[in-house]
């Protein structure tokens, strides 16, 4: 009983490649409202995908610091309220760029399914 | 369960410490993270020690989160554990010993000596670039010796395998094969594309060495009796340097090896017939040197400075 409720819930789950094929543009689309550090970021993503997106928390660091790589976004410190250093991301012109074609490319994914399904 | 937040963050940085070469920047900022995971679990209500056990679980296990770190930040691939590391020098320790005596009794190679004592120091001290080098070369050993039992059993067996191959022989396959193994990228994307450069790289090191070896006994002269070999040799040191800067110009260097593996093939072993084991050696040696440096030509070429990663993560 046990596992067949496990199965279901796993079943269910929106799986890792999906999760990770949108990472990219979901960093890219937060950072478009501004400057944010790691917590904060997820949990924008947990908020905008009403929790159905899980990403394992610690791994978001070696994803961004890849889009740092890239060019795509930047990073600087700044003391938070607690006086610790924290670590912000920006996006950046290339971010931009990279964000608009990374749209085009899920509206062209989103709109065929939607019309695969209609006609299903 | 640990109840005091201190000592449980710096027990979770240290396991991320002791499996890759972080910046303490970038320990900071998992700290940051860990510490507003504990804030958020115990307004939730959660007691201390629970609100920690909790937070590691949602941070993710240290050593993947390492590993996955070591990918970004490391171009030559993740860093390996300190027992693996540690028993592949042991192991790679002893044919140094042994070979190195026989090496400095006869006055040769006390080059490659030098630089595999560096190698061997290295990779103790867990440097991903050693074990990326050292992998491609005893790869390219265990298959050569491989390639020495089997071919030599069937060919020359009317000479007696006893006489072409001793226990040395055995013993050193043995040696390689762990190492082989305690090396060996078993997670995907293990090296990165620099790692897997240099690893690349080892079969044309191994094949223009033992060129230079096999063709005469010391280096000076070898430099006159093949200078194909020693150009192939020179080639190979300047890429692996090339791709240890993380320079395009690399590849140019590995190019060349790939000629002069080519010219020496015509001009060396097809000239003549393959008459003993040590030529059978050279020829496939030269052969996967070639291979391997064609291989290199374009992962250096793809592997700009920084090293480009793709930007999805399958391990979110």
């Amino acid at each position: 009983m046990h596992r067949a409720v496990r199965q279901r819930k796993d079943s269910e789950r929106i799986g890792k490649d999906l999760v990770a094929a949108s990472a990219t543009p979901l960093l890219l689309s937060i950072l478009t409202r501004g400057p944010s550090y790691g917590y904060a970021i997820i949990q924008e993503v947990r908020e905008l995908s009403g929790g159905e997106l899980e990403w394992s928390e610690g791994m978001l660091y070696p994803v961004l610091h890849r889009l740092e790589d890239q060019g795509l976004i930047d990073s600087y410190e700044e003391r938070g309220e607690s006086g610790r250093k924290r670590r912000y991301y920006r996006l950046r012109a290339d971010g931009r760029r990279a964000l608009a074609q990374e749209r085009r490319h899920w509206d062209v994914v989103s709109a065929a399914l939607a019309k695969a399904w209609r006609t299903a | 369960m640990i109840d005091d937040l201190d000592e449980a963050i710096e027990r979770y940085r240290a396991e991320i410490a002791a499996e890759a070469e972080l910046s303490r920047a970038d320990l900071d900022e998992i700290e940051d993270h860990m510490r507003a995971l504990v804030a958020e679990l115990r307004e939730g209500g959660l007691p201390l020690a629970e609100a920690i056990a909790h937070a590691r679980i949602r941070l993710g296990e240290p050593r993947q989160l390492a590993r996955e770190h070591a990918r970004v930040r490391s171009p030559f691939g993740a860093r390996l554990s300190r027992s693996r590391a540690w028993s592949a020098a042991a192991l790679l320790a002893l044919p140094m010993i042994y070979y190195g005596h026989n090496s400095l009794r006869h006055g040769i190679t006390t080059v490659e000596l030098a630089v595999w004592i560096a190698l061997v120091g290295a990779l103790a001290a867990r440097r991903a670039w050693a074990r990326a080098i050292v992998l491609g070369r005893v790869a390219t050993s265990v298959f050569m010796q491989t390639v020495h039992v089997v071919a030599g059993s069937l060919v020359w067996h009317a000479n007696g395998f006893a006489e072409n191959f001793g226990r040395e022989t055995v013993a050193l396959l043995a040696v390689f094969a762990g190492v082989l193994a305690l090396l060996a990228p078993w997670h995907r994307r293990d090296l990165g594309r620099r790692g897997l450069a240099l690893a690349l790289l080892g079969p044309a090191y191994v094949a223009a060495m033992s060129s230079v070896v096999v063709w005469s006994n010391a280096p000076v002269s070898a430099v006159v009796a093949d200078p194909l070999a020693s150009f192939a040799l020179a080639s190979v040191v300047i890429a692996y340097l090339g791709v240890l800067r993380g320079a395009r110009w690399a590849s140019v260097a590995a190019a060349f090896v790939v000629l002069a593996f080519a010219a020496g093939f015509g001009s060396h072993v097809l000239s003549d017939s393959i008459a003993s084991i040590a030529e059978l050696r050279v020829a496939t040696s030269g052969a996967l040197g070639a291979l391997g440096a064609i291989a290199a030509v374009f992962v250096a070429w793809r592997s700009p400075p920084k090293d480009s990663h793709d930007l999805s993560s399958r391990t979110l």
